[in-house]
């Protein structure tokens, strides 16, 4: 398992930050503007931890989840990162593995992704 | 303005039928039970409080209305022969409060991006091995705590005021909450010092994170009402069967804080009060406090215990 996190954010300036402290800590990123740039990103390559915003413009994180499972099964876990007071619920909602509120501590968004990344996945066969 | 002589003639219908034609609801969407109608209880000569109503009849507008109702007795200690109801549409008012009220959440929720992006560049010039002077960390940590508490408390006010509140209980460890609270609170003032002490490990049923929101209001009105340069002690206990989340602090004394001395001055809008008082009603709790010879004040929260809600 490598150690790629794919950040979806449509504020860039957050995504950015994120992107510098995951590759800070030593995994590689990529950024995903949107659900549907975050659904091309996967059918190249992938990643080891989604965060996933649930708020975005052309595809938003509901719609991407349910794409994502629908072709990927659970080949990824995806961490919520919303803003929402109930981003729990909002992870429930599409089965994510972990939620995180904005704003956030950045060295346990790192302590989450890792603990997440850990854990072995199904990855469909087909 | 309805007028009833039986309780089972409303304006000519039964009051099943009537709830049913016209599909009254709750503002929490729950269908009214026939009984519940404030006409039929103020016929029983049951209290009747005034509450607000959604009638939403087939192929017609939905209406919100506030609705009281009262008994009429012919004779000052005869039965009561008449019940007289009340029906004011409040639509308008209701639709304008409650964009008012998603309109402060929605821009509670705004706020929390930019936050979230100074203390991640934050966190990342400290992940970076880049010093910045400890008072900058220390006030931009501050600072964006401040923010942060200040949208959580609009957005749980926002929720209160148009009864969307969703409280989400789990059992709650009251000293790890705290212990974590404390450590979020500790920097949160530059004149305060914040000693958190355990007697006790009581679990409580309670939504987590609003009860974390709790607590970091009680200790932040303490920091603002008490004497600069003093400590403020958060203590956890268990007493009888009851979890006791208490700040205790040294309140100003007369003539140190000139107006009105309540802290109310520069608490601004009394936010934190409020949505203390709200959360804890909300989860069975209840809020105390004792001033001790007027030098030491004493703030709490207290809550069944989980032991004690297995019995209830």
């Amino acid at each position: 398992m490598s150690d790629y996190v794919l950040v979806v954010e449509d504020d860039f300036d957050l995504a950015e930050v994120v992107q510098h402290m995951l590759e800070h800590n030593g995994f590689t990123a990529t950024l995903a503007a949107n659900g549907q740039e975050a659904l091309d990103a996967v059918a190249v390559s992938m990643p080891s931890v989604i965060l996933l915003d649930m708020l975005m413009p052309v595809m938003d994180g509901w719609e991407f989840a349910r794409q994502f499972a629908a072709r990927h099964g659970n080949a990824a876990p995806i961490v919520v990162v919303s803003a929402a007071e109930n981003a729990l619920d909002r992870a429930s909602e599409i089965g994510a593995t972990e939620a995180v509120s904005k704003p956030f501590e950045g060295r346990k968004l790192i302590e989450t992704i890792r603990r997440v990344s850990s854990v072995p996945r199904e990855v469909p066969t087909d | 303005m309805l007028g009833e002589q039986h309780p089972d003639d409303l304006v000519g219908i039964g009051p099943e039928e009537f709830t049913r034609r016209f599909n009254l609801m709750s503002s929490d969407g729950h269908l009214i039970d026939p009984d519940d109608l404030i006409s039929q209880r103020a016929l029983k000569g049951d209290e009747q409080r005034p509450y607000k109503v959604v009638i939403a009849p087939s192929g017609h507008p939905t209406v919100v209305a506030m609705v009281t109702a009262a008994p009429v007795r012919p004779l000052a200690d005869g039965p009561i022969e008449l019940a007289v109801s009340v029906m004011h549409d409040i639509t308008a008012f209701d639709q304008l409060h409650n964009a008012r009220e998603e309109f402060v959440a929605s821009a509670a929720h705004a706020l929390r991006t930019p936050v979230a992006i100074i203390k991640a560049h934050l966190h990342l010039l400290a992940m970076s091995g880049i010093e910045l002077p400890p008072t900058t960390v220390q006030v931009i940590e501050r600072q964006c705590g401040k923010i942060v508490r200040l949208t959580e408390n609009l957005i749980v006010l926002a929720r209160i005021s148009t009864d969307s509140l969703r409280l989400h209980p789990q059992p709650v460890s009251c000293a790890e909450l705290v212990e974590e609270v404390a450590r979020d609170m500790k920097e949160a003032s530059a004149d305060h010092g914040l000693i958190n002490q355990v007697d006790g490990e009581p679990m409580v049923f309670a939504d987590r994170d609003r009860l974390g929101l709790a607590v970091r209001n009680l200790i932040e009105l303490a920091y603002r009402r008490s004497r600069p340069r003093t400590n403020v002690t958060i203590m956890v206990s268990k007493i009888e069967a009851k979890a006791r989340i208490c700040v205790t602090y040294e309140p100003f004394v007369d003539g140190e804080q000139l107006g009105r001395g309540d802290g109310a001055g520069f608490s601004g809008l009394g936010l934190e009060q409020h949505v203390i008082e709200s959360l804890a009603s909300a989860s069975r709790g209840t809020l105390g406090s004792e001033d001790r010879d007027r030098t030491q004040h004493k703030d709490w929260l207290e809550f069944p215990t989980m032991v004690e809600l297995s019995h209830v």
